[in-house]
């Protein structure tokens, strides 16, 4: 029972590893970018673009993260003001849907995959571009998991009908 | 059966759905049914990695959030009392100054009064009414959206392909206009009220200014940065990161290697929930004029009137409607790029445009049934949300004040741009 809670919450954890890895990056990254335009008058393109694709990055795990805790952005109108068991019965429902409309996105995620290795363009040196793009497929899936574990978790009802909000 | 989907995907965002899935089912709908490939959506969301300036707001909310768990908001209250508290209703100034500032930085999450909240809070009460205290600190927690380098100005200059530095000057006279009239309100109560002050004391106010010193220099450094262009934006986003962790864990010592993973958590879950909107969203908008419905609005509305004013005043309402019902962030993501072809229909100055937007979505913060604030003082005080909405129906008269005057005179926004040299031209997003 208390499996699916933990999956959630490794998941939520491993998210959160790889974000701290990926804001050092650019913390880094950037400052290079300073270091070496002022100091040695060069500027390396890679470090560019390897830059910006880290933005996908940053946002599929924050977007996985916010679906781990049940914390997006929506509008919880209704949501607020709903008797509990109401709202955990709306919850299942929402989560389903979302599971769903979420899948779709990753297929057609993997599709864009597929476009972007016939274009063969390069990152930094060897690597292959579409390898930094496989994150919006693959984000997607970890999204579409946390909502498939929070459908169980509500009924299962490890959850007590907590409204969706990011304020917590 | 398009009536039946409309009215399931209406009660799924009504009921709490997450707004991107809802953006995301509307544009899967609609390309499937113009019976275009729906990868297009994906193709528009890989544009995220095409803008440099996108890469600001993970790093300007990571440093904001770095201040916030520090105690950063203690030197910056103490500054602040030391220096306008002596003022009369000096101690409502404080805490428009230090949430405003702290605002700027934290994108205006909800962040500050969480972090300021407590500590400011019992210090107002020594002076003003529960009422008083509890509407001010509320409305003071979105107040800094204007000034940079806050999050909501820095998603405008990228959706409506404004100049971000352009967008940066032109909310900063607006800025200090909202905090004057908050700020003046507050100072005749105090005087009519004849509530009492403590004198300047310079010894107190030095101690306070050297301790805070190294988040006051900030924005300075900021805004120096880039308006000299020594630095480009993102560039000086990671400045600002490195910088504020550098002052933070190395020279006070109030963050320790063990919280910046919570601290990276909780400001990329944010960051996260609203690039995965404005990545969704600029397939649907790229939908959207495909089927020319901007443009469709602009003829309606110029069918209804040729007037300026007008509609300036139908804008205003429609606005404050969307931020009764959206947070900021998606609102900005969602309406802008409608706004942007009838503003341009009007003469309406683009970066004017951002600042009425901006300056309306931030009432939307106080205004039932779901501005943000009003839930997180709710919690965070322990107080009702609707003695809430009682106690800020004062503060939203005076901002919406604010608002006319910002809407109606162009030049607020407008004068500090041109005199800096900063024009308009547009920054293409590819």
């Amino acid at each position: 029972m208390n499996a699916v809670k933990r999956i959630n919450t490794l998941l939520g954890n491993i998210e959160t590893a790889l974000l701290c890895l990926i804001i050092l990056s650019i913390v880094g990254l950037g400052i290079l970018k300073i270091v070496l335009r002022h100091v040695f008058q060069i500027s390396l393109l890679w470090n560019q673009v390897v830059l910006q694709h880290f933005i996908l990055w940053l946002a599929f795990l924050g977007a996985s993260l916010a679906t781990c805790e049940n914390r997006h952005i929506s509008i919880d109108v209704l949501a607020r003001y709903l008797p509990r068991r109401l709202v955990q019965v709306t919850n299942i429902l929402i989560h389903i849907v979302s599971f769903v409309i979420v899948i779709i996105l990753a297929y057609t995620g993997f599709e864009f995959i597929r476009d972007e290795q016939m274009s063969g363009a390069t990152l930094a040196g060897a690597i292959p571009i579409w390898w930094a793009k496989l994150i919006i497929p693959i984000g997607f899936i970890l999204i579409a998991l946390h909502f498939a574990l929070h459908t169980v978790m509500e009924i299962i009802g490890k959850t007590k009908g907590e409204a969706a909000s990011w304020e917590r | 059966m398009g009536a039946l989907i409309g009215v399931g995907l209406g009660l799924f965002a009504l009921f709490g759905g997450a707004l991107f899935v809802l953006l995301g089912g509307l544009a899967i709908l609609g390309y499937a049914a113009a019976g275009d490939p729906i990868s297009s959506i994906i193709i528009d969301l890989n544009r995220l990695a095409r803008n440099p300036t996108i890469m600001t707001i993970p790093l300007f909310t990571f440093a904001g959030y770095v201040m916030a768990e520090s105690n950063a908001p203690k030197r910056l209250i103490a500054l602040a009392q030391t220096s306008v508290g002596w003022l009369p209703g000096g101690v409502a100034m404080v805490v428009l100054v230090t949430c405003a500032f702290f605002t700027t930085f934290t994108g205006a999450s909800g962040v500050t009064i969480v972090a300021l909240g407590g500590l400011l809070y019992p210090i107002l009460r020594q002076h003003y009414t529960e009422r008083f205290s509890l509407g001010l600190i509320t409305t003071s927690g979105s107040l800094g959206l204007l000034f940079p380098p806050s999050i909501p100005l820095i998603l405008y200059a990228i959706i409506a392909q404004v100049p971000i530095d352009l967008m940066f000057c032109a909310g900063i006279i607006p800025g200090f206009l909202l905090l004057l009239i908050l700020g003046g309100y507050c100072s005749g109560w105090s005087i009519f009220k004849k509530a009492d002050h403590t004198p300047f004391d310079l010894r107190a106010f030095g101690r306070a200014l050297w301790n805070a010193l190294g988040e006051v220099l900030l924005p300075f450094i900021v805004l120096g940065c880039i308006i000299s262009g020594i630095v480009t934006i993102d560039e000086a986003a990671a400045l600002t990161a490195i910088y504020l962790l550098i002052v933070e864990m190395v020279i006070h010592r109030d963050i320790s290697v063990k919280q910046l993973p919570k601290i990276v958590r909780e400001s990329m879950l944010l960051v996260g929930a609203i690039l995965i909107i404005l990545g969704i969203a600029l397939g649907l908008t790229n939908y959207l004029v495909t089927i020319e419905l901007p443009s469709i609005a602009l003829d309606w509305i110029q069918g209804q009137t040729q007037n300026k004013i007008v509609t300036l005043i139908g804008l205003n309402l429609f606005l404050l409607a969307v931020g009764c019902l959206m947070d900021i962030f998606s609102a900005i993501v969602i309406i802008v790029p409608l706004l942007i072809p009838i503003a341009e229909g009007f003469g309406i100055d683009k970066a004017h445009l951002g600042i009425i937007v901006l300056t309306n979505l931030e009432i939307g913060y106080l205004t039932p049934p779901v501005g943000m604030n009003l839930f997180i003082s709710s919690l965070k005080f322990d107080k009702s949300v609707i003695s809430l909405y009682r106690s800020v129906l004062l503060f939203i008269g005076l901002l919406l004040f604010a608002l006319i005057i910002v809407t109606y005179v162009p030049e607020l926004s407008l004068w500090l741009p041109r005199v800096l040299g900063k024009t308009s031209t547009p920054l293409l997003i590819e």
